[in-house]
């Protein structure tokens, strides 16, 4: 019976014209926008490069000069495009993509100096875009008369006379709207595959596919809990196109509205410290390192390069402290106003989607948690080279010049960073949270149109 | 008639739950937009004066070389109501000998996270459009085939009334419905924003919020001939709704993202790193020559380096007191030397970020140009424009004026002359410097006769200056000088555009706007006219 009824919806659906056009929007959008994302990929990762090149052309060149050039020689590592960006872009060309650093610190992190500062933000036409627009809007379209409109065409009467309980009717015409919700997704994703595998220019490896298969399972997750929402919008109210409005207002609602007023909350409700603050207290940090050193040390001509870069040292361990204080707050209140963006589920699918594809805040995160742990390693093999030479003071300080090889270093030896990719188990726990509400959500909207059909008042 | 037929259709319209739950909207969202807004520009506010403060201190100068003006830009109050672009912007500018670059730091919109640029936030203009917009097309989509489908357009026809009348009384109704609400929006903001502390408007300011509302209202006559024409071209209501919908999707979300990433492919993207290159070369050629002078300078002078105090930074401050005569002179020949040759290397580097600028700005044109087929983004343009949020208002604004001023400025310090003076680095008067020897001797109070003498002791006493404390000179210490007077200093001045510019330059948007609008409604007539009520 169930798959009966399935069956009969699918095939109403097929035929209508809102299945139709939502095909020609989708396969129009996923055309040209897997079509200018390839060139436009292909216009970063040159830059990219060559900004990589350039600032490992500085390295050895500071590295050719001495040892103690390259200690101090202000690094930049640019975080280039991820291949896999046309499933999701995860917001990158608004995160921070570019860390400073030297053998002394991971100084900042900014977002990526070639942006172009005239343009509104915008979101590419990426695959998750897709998804949370077209494709949610197509399940709204399809669902918002499920109940209501059939009600309206006296059918649904009909229908409930034959021996079926409410229960598998509701529950076929939800499976039926998602599986027609694919057909709309399946065509636009394939005719996206073919167009990057055409071009040529961007390698799909087993990866990718995995990737591109967990994308469509948790498409299918996020059209489920849509499908729910559109079919409660149908179920409140007796004429389809006060379910139509009440669907739409709802869209907005998740589409608009919550995710643009994260920056309200954000500076709201988790305020944190001002850079005047922050500086205020490096500064007196500073002063305090400073008092604290023993009295007349600059006098004593035997420990005074010891004793300097004791103080240099020190300083810079009492700025870092606060600057990673500092930026934890930054994080914590980035994550907390995602959390309250997650009453969106067109957030949620985002957040999940970039757990997917190892991208947006999770790659970020992950690259500044390797590059903290990678320093060290750089300032260790930094000492490590000084102390072969015999003639350097062996007094490395962050400021001064002084205490360090002047010998030229041998760049083959020089490490450097390579980024990672996040693994399954980080993915997963980034993305742990997010399913949950998502999960809670699909539940809590099916289960409330359910009670409200069984109560459904048919006539 | 027509009054007849406007007035049943507002009646009936009013009643709808689409009307009810689009004025709920309305209500809450308007109010929530304005006061995210508010709070984003009082954070603005907050970071300008923390900035202004510290401009004021930059012209607290005792010479010229430290003399480089520093201007912040206050928020836009307008941004409230259309943001723009006056987000992405530094706000904060430092006029500079050896850069024209102007996009200096300062507060970015009072985001210390910058983790909160990947949050996109909507304004009053986004949230009106997002919502009449669509109200606009569910008024009008089934004016048509709704009455054909209920059987009322038949007996309505059944009257002596002619079709036209119709029509306009519909296209009346459905105004008379969207009017009061757009009104009302702009009625609410205002009040929030006249309640609003430390925020206050202009009368110009108000002007140009009372110009959003006619704007507004076109654009509105836009969707709702669009929804009218789908409905007197369909047979059934629901076809029309689907269009309505599909036609508004694609409007807001669609074409303006494809319009960004579009443009970003067509038009090649400039590279920083060329310009660090050429810069980093420019400097390199700069700094030979300035070496070659240095050393033929110091043979010509002579080279002690004493100072008694000095202080020194960024783009060649340098303030000296007490210094050697020796060390005056050669300051004073170098600065002569260097500062119009960097003066001259901003304007080569300039070269190179100017056609970086150009070039991102054909990429916003040519994205706003490809937008232009969204209705929707055709008003965010032109209400960007009215709230002097666009990029034609922040080039005249700040580009241009601050160019200009930095000229001014210059040809302020050449007049002056300072380059060549001893000012430029100190304010001891000339005929009280003195030679090294002098100095070490008045300072020893005889200890030492000559410099020869002194060095030769410190360098026996580890680097030891204490000798030279015994007898001070009067005004040879920096702080000794009170700031410099700067009443003919020019001052930093831009006029905002003004509003009838503004309105000449929006006119063939809005002039298209009503073309289409023209065109439209003659289909819309035709169709009607031909309509079948069968």
């Amino acid at each position: 019976m169930l798959f009966h009824i399935i069956l009969r919806e699918i095939r109403s659906n097929i035929l209508s014209l809102r299945m139709f056009l939502a095909l020609v929007l989708a396969l129009t959008v996923f055309g040209l926008g897997t079509f200018i994302f390839v060139v436009n990929y292909q216009i970063d990762q040159k830059i990219c490069e060559r900004s990589r090149q350039n600032t490992i052309g500085r390295m050895k060149e500071a590295a050719a000069k001495s040892l103690i050039f390259l200690a101090h020689r202000g690094l930049n590592l640019d975080f280039g495009p991820r291949s896999n960006s046309f499933i999701s872009n995860s917001r990158e060309d608004n995160l921070p993509v570019r860390f400073a650093y030297d053998s002394f610190k991971v100084h900042n992190f900014y977002v990526w100096p070639g942006r172009n500062p005239l343009t509104d933000s915008c979101q590419p036409l990426d695959w998750m875009f897709i998804v949370s627009i077209i494709i949610s809007f197509t399940v709204l379209l399809l669902a918002y008369d499920t109940v209501s409109g059939e009600k309206e065409a006296r059918t649904l009467a009909l229908s409930l006379s034959n021996s079926v309980s409410r229960g598998l009717v509701l529950f076929g015409k939800y499976v039926s709207v998602i599986i027609s919700t694919i057909l709309v997704l399946i065509p636009g994703t394939i005719l996206s595959l073919l167009i990057i595998l055409s071009l040529g220019r961007i390698s799909i490896t087993r990866g990718t596919l995995a990737e591109i298969g967990l994308f469509l399972a948790i498409t299918i997750l996020f059209v489920a809990c849509i499908t729910a929402l559109g079919i409660l919008a149908s179920v409140l109210t007796h004429r389809a196109n006060v379910s139509l409005v009440a669907a739409l207002s709802l869209w907005l609602l998740f589409v608009v509205v919550v995710p643009n007023t994260a920056l309200y909350w954000a500076q709201s409700l988790f305020p944190i410290e001002t850079m005047e603050n922050v500086t205020q207290r490096i500064n007196m940090e500073k002063e305090n390192v400073e008092k604290g050193m023993p009295k007349g040390w600059k006098e004593n001509r035997q420990s005074i390069a010891e004793n300097y870069a004791k103080l240099e040292n020190g300083s810079l361990a009492a700025e870092m402290r606060i600057r990673r204080d500092w930026y934890n707050q930054m994080f914590r209140q980035y994550e907390r106003t995602r959390l309250i963006t997650a009453l969106s589920p067109i957030s949620i699918f985002e957040y999940l989607c970039e757990a997917v594809v190892g991208g947006g805040y999770l790659r970020f995160r992950k690259n500044w948690r390797d590059m903290n742990s990678f320093q060290p390693q750089f300032l260790e093999f930094v000492k490590a080279t000084d102390a072969k030479d015999p003639e350097s003071p062996h007094q490395l300080t962050p400021y001064s010049w002084s205490g360090g090889s002047r010998k030229p270093a041998d760049f083959s030896d020089v490490l450097i960073f390579k980024e990672k990719a996040p693994s399954i188990h980080e993915r997963f726990s980034h993305a742990g949270i997010y399913l949950l509400i998502m999960f809670f959500y699909t539940a809590a909207a099916f289960a409330l149109s359910f009670v409200l059909f069984i109560r459904y008042d048919v006539r | 008639m027509i009054l007849n037929i406007a007035f049943k259709e507002f009646y009936n319209n009013l009643l709808t739950a689409r009307f009810t739950i689009g004025f709920i909207m309305c209500l809450f969202l308007i109010p929530f937009s304005l006061v995210v807004n508010l709070k984003d520009y009082r954070e603005q506010l907050k970071g300008y004066e923390i900035e202004r403060v510290k401009t004021e201190k930059s012209y607290q100068v005792r010479v010229y070389s430290a003399l480089r003006p520093e201007i912040v830009r206050p928020p836009e109050p307008l941004s409230i109501f259309s943001k723009g672009i006056s987000g992405n912007a530094a706000n904060k500018f430092k006029i500079q000998l050896d850069s024209r670059e102007s996009t200096a730091d300062g507060y970015e919109t009072g985001r210390e996270n910058p983790l909160l640029m990947s949050f996109f936030s909507m304004d009053f203009c986004t949230i009106l459009v997002f919502i009449l917009s669509l109200f606009a097309m569910l008024f009008t989509y089934d004016a048509c085939s709704g009455e054909r489908e209920s059987g009322t357009l038949k007996l309505v026809f059944a009257n002596p009334v002619h079709r036209w009348k119709v029509l306009i009384g519909k296209l009346i109704g459905v105004c008379l419905t969207l009017l009061p609400v757009i009104i009302f929006c702009f009625l609410l903001s205002a009040l929030i924003v006249l309640l609003a502390p430390q925020v206050s408007f202009s009368a110009g300011e108000w002007l140009r919020v009372a110009l959003l509302i006619p704007v507004s209202i076109i654009f509105f006559g836009l969707f709702i001939l669009i929804g009218l024409l789908f409905s007197c071209c369909f047979r059934a209501s629901s076809v029309c709704i689907l269009l309505c919908l599909f036609v508004w999707v694609i409007s807001i979300f669609i074409i303006p993202n494809m319009a960004n990433s579009l443009a970003k492919s067509l038009v090649a993207a400039p590279d920083n790193e060329d310009i660090v290159t050429v810069n980093l070369q420019l400097n390199r050629e700069m700094g030979k020559k300035i070496a070659e002078h240095s050393q033929s300078i110091r043979k010509q002078v002579g080279s002690d380096f004493f100072y008694w105090s000095g202080n020194g930074g960024e783009d060649g401050y340098t303030e000296l007191a007490g210094a050697s005569r020796n060390l005056m002179d050669l300051n004073r020949l170098y600065f002569e030397f260097v500062e119009p040759l960097r003066i001259e290397n901003a304007e080569k580097k300039g070269v190179g970020e100017k056609e970086f600028m150009d070039k991102m700005e054909a990429q916003m044109k040519l994205a706003n140009r490809l937008a232009l087929l969204s209705p929707t983004d055709v008003f965010r343009q032109v209400s960007n424009t009215l709230c002097r949020t666009d990029d034609d208002t922040r080039r005249l604004l700040y580009y241009e004026s601050l160019m200009r001023y930095r000229d001014v400025f210059i040809a302020y310090l050449k007049a002056k002359n300072v380059f060549s003076s001893y000012e430029y680095f100190t304010r001891q008067p000339p005929e009280t410097f003195m030679s090294y020897d002098e100095i070490v001797r008045v300072r020893s109070g005889g200890q030492f006769n000559s410099a020869a003498e002194f060095i030769k002791w410190q360098k026996e006493h580890g680097g030891d200056r204490s000798p030279l404390n015994k007898v001070p000179i009067p005004g040879t210490a920096i702080t000794d000088y009170p700031p410099l007077e700067l009443t003919d200093m020019p001052i930093f001045e831009c006029k905002s555009p003004s509003t009838l510019g503004v309105l000449r330059q929006s006119m063939g948007k809005i002039a298209g706007v009503i073309c289409v609008e023209l065109v439209l409604f003659f289909l819309t007539f035709v169709c009607f006219v031909r309509y079948d009520v069968r």
